[in-house]
């Protein structure tokens, strides 16, 4: 199992095209993908889906551990980890 | 008997027309009833699955059609419903009911409405919003599957829709088949999907009137004023002739101003005054397309730092501003820098309790306590302007000393961005707002530093008269538009044409029908309002020439 905590700086949080692009790329990986909203203790470890990212209501400066299990779990954290870091590949838009 | 019943809210506009009560439901349609029971579950979960891929592309296609009629924020809701269609719990929660023996139909009500029921319980008005996304999904879903289904088909015109409330669907599907409708709900709120829609697409609605509504009978007689949010139900002879005579002169007055849409303001002599708008968020911009303005010439900036906690981000402010200038597509855009005092206190910046804090640290004066904040907005801005033509206008000024500490200020953000190699324009005009009677009289020496002017009317008035704004009783007895306001009003537009320099207003005497004319009669550039009173003034202005409103105004400088 491999995991990792990020805090998301996208301004709409992981709503909208986020939510999309973090669904889309979680679902090509075999592994078995979790997140859990740690800004909101009361919000369960939950399968990355469309549903469940509006079910944890991750805002902009909220802080989400992604966990993988399976064949390919190292390289789905690592793209996944990126995804939220490059702010959905929209940050390099701006340097 | 006539009948009146009032909404929560709605969008403008008035219909005469007949009553349909429609009361959606999943399994109502024939199609659903008359099913057999399924004998193979594997396979009806199939053909769930199948229904799911074709509802998504219906609503993508939904949203692209949006995004081409350029109503981009509602695509967005189609969007995220689109991804939610194929959502791997709702699969779960309908194979689970199919294989408790439900029917197909039944199924999926009961899986959107446990969905639905999810995210209503989380207590986030965000979340109840989705919420009802869910039920839509449900219903786009079902429609697939009993293609019968919808009541909508069929409508004569002037039909007043009225339900409990309806789906972002069901609103676009009505405005896009150009049927002349309006609905009416009994639930939702002024700023909830069905309103929002209906103001953007142009339909008339009232929304949260009650459930006795829905006990009309089909085929009533109804007027829908979406202006009062007034539903008058059995409307008297005399009401309907009112109305009808209302309804007659909207239609001609907002076809004529479609017409004058994509034409530039300007006197019957062909003497240009720009039309611009005052917007609050970048969404607005979009609405103030839709009227015809011809730039932004006051975006307050306030919305992105109220209601929170901690202050935006420059990344937050960069995208606001960027999503704004893209929607004004190369016409200018005015951002205004943070504008608020001690009488809007903000919990993540200290101001020490003032006793008059119209006079205090407000606008400029804060952010020149809050450095960070300041530098945080410029840097936002200047890398935003690679999108567009932005001018930066500062609010507050009284001296020229304010306007060269923010120029040093403007500099030093361009040098930081510069530094970090990240991308921005550092030729950004910096002007200022004339809003102090202090800067009003002084703009030949303030154009120096300068680049450019909008008067703020509301707090010009308010300082020059020394009176409060709030305080309703005062400011009837001391109107805005009174000689001692004009008067240094002209001063300042004379000051800036002999300097060479743009002025416009952006004060709320400017979308003032009689006064538009006058304040450009004494030469202003541009007059910047709310954008619904752009397409009126349009009108207006195309009915006068220059020369009259010029007269028009020396006679009331004379006073």
């Amino acid at each position: 199992m491999q995991e990792v905590t990020l805090i998301v700086t996208h301004p709409v949080g992981l709503h909208a095209r986020p939510a999309k692009e973090l669904f889309q790329q979680a679902r090509a990986f075999k592994s078995k993908i979790t997140i859990q909203n740690l800004s909101r203790p009361e919000t369960k470890e939950l399968p990355v889906s469309p549903f469940n990212l509006l079910q944890i209501g991750v805002k902009h400066g909220h802080i989400i551990r992604l966990r993988a299990e399976g064949e390919d779990e190292t390289e789905a954290i690592a793209a996944l980890a990126a995804l939220v870091q490059n702010d959905f590949g929209e940050r390099t838009e701006a340097s | 008997m006539q009948q009146e019943y009032h909404g929560v809210g709605g969008a403008p506009g008035i219909l005469i027309g007949r009553v349909f009560v429609h009361l959606p439901s999943f399994t109502t349609t024939p199609a659903a009833h008359a099913e057999p029971p399924d004998a193979d579950p594997a396979a009806t979960l199939a053909r769930f699955g199948q229904a799911q891929s074709t509802a998504a592309r219906n609503l993508e296609q939904l949203a692209e059609r949006l995004h081409a009629g350029g109503h981009s924020d509602e695509a967005g809701i189609f969007e995220a419903q689109a991804m939610l269609a194929e959502d791997p719990t709702l699969t779960e929660l309908v194979q689970a009911q199919l294989e408790a023996g439900q029917p197909l139909a039944a199924a999926v009500q009961t899986a959107a409405t446990q969905m639905h029921a999810m995210l209503a319980a989380l207590d986030d008005p965000y979340l109840s919003e989705r919420a009802a996304d869910m039920l839509a999904v449900g219903k786009a879903i079902h429609a697939v599957l009993y293609p019968s289904g919808s009541p909508l088909h069929d409508l004569p015109p002037d039909t007043v829709i009225v339900a409990p409330d309806l789906t972002p669907a069901e609103t676009t599907e009505l405005y896009e088949r150009k049927l002349a409708v309006a609905f009416v709900t009994a639930h939702g709120g002024n700023t909830g999907h069905t309103a929002i829609l209906a103001r953007s697409l142009g339909l008339p609605a009232v929304v949260g009137v009650g459930e006795a509504v829905l006990q009309l009978a089909n085929d009533t007689p109804v007027i829908v004023d979406g202006h009062t949010h007034t539903v008058i139900v059995n409307p008297a002879p005399a009401t309907l002739a009112t109305y009808q005579q209302q309804r007659t002169n909207q239609a001609a007055a907002q076809a004529y101003y479609a017409t004058l849409r994509d034409l530039p303001g300007q006197f019957a002599d062909g003497h240009r005054v720009g039309l611009w708008a005052n917007i609050g968020r970048p969404d607005d911009a979009a609405q103030a397309r839709a009227h015809g303005a011809e730039g932004i010439g006051l975006f307050r900036t306030e919305f992105l730092f109220l209601e929170r906690t901690t202050a935006p981000s420059e990344d937050e402010q960069y995208a606001a501003y960027r999503e704004t200038l893209q929607i004004m597509a190369g016409r200018t855009v005015i951002i205004r820098t943070l504008d608020i005092g001690g009488d809007k206190p903000l919990p993540y910046l200290h101001v020490a309790p003032e006793a008059n804090p119209f006079l205090g640290v407000r606008g400029l004066r804060l952010c020149m306590q809050h450095t960070d904040l300041f530098q945080a907005q410029l840097r936002a801005i200047l890398r935003a302007a690679q999108h567009g033509d932005v001018w930066i206008m500062l609010p507050m000024v009284a001296l020229p000393s304010d306007i060269t500490w923010a120029r040093e200020q403007l500099q030093q953000a361009a040098a930081t961005l510069q530094a970090q190699g990240v991308a921005h324009r550092a030729d950004v005009p910096l002007g200022i707002m004339i809003e102090t009677p202090a800067a009003a009289v002084t703009v030949d020496v303030l154009a120096r530093a300068s680049d450019f002017f909008s008067i703020g009317t509301n707090d010009l008035s308010q300082y020059t008269l020394a009176v409060d704004r709030g305080q309703a009783e005062l400011s009837a007895r001391y109107p805005h538009d009174t000689l001692p306001v004009l008067r240094l009003i002209q001063q300042a537009v004379q000051a800036a044409r002999q300097a060479g320099k743009h002025i416009g207003v952006c004060g709320e005497l400017g979308g003032v029908p009689e006064l538009g004319p006058l304040l450009a009669g004494m030469g202003v550039h541009e007059l910047s309002m709310s954008p619904a009173l752009i397409p009126p003034m349009k009108a207006r202005l195309r009915e006068l020439t220059y020369a009259e409103a010029h007269a028009a105004a020396l006679h009331a400088l004379a006073g």
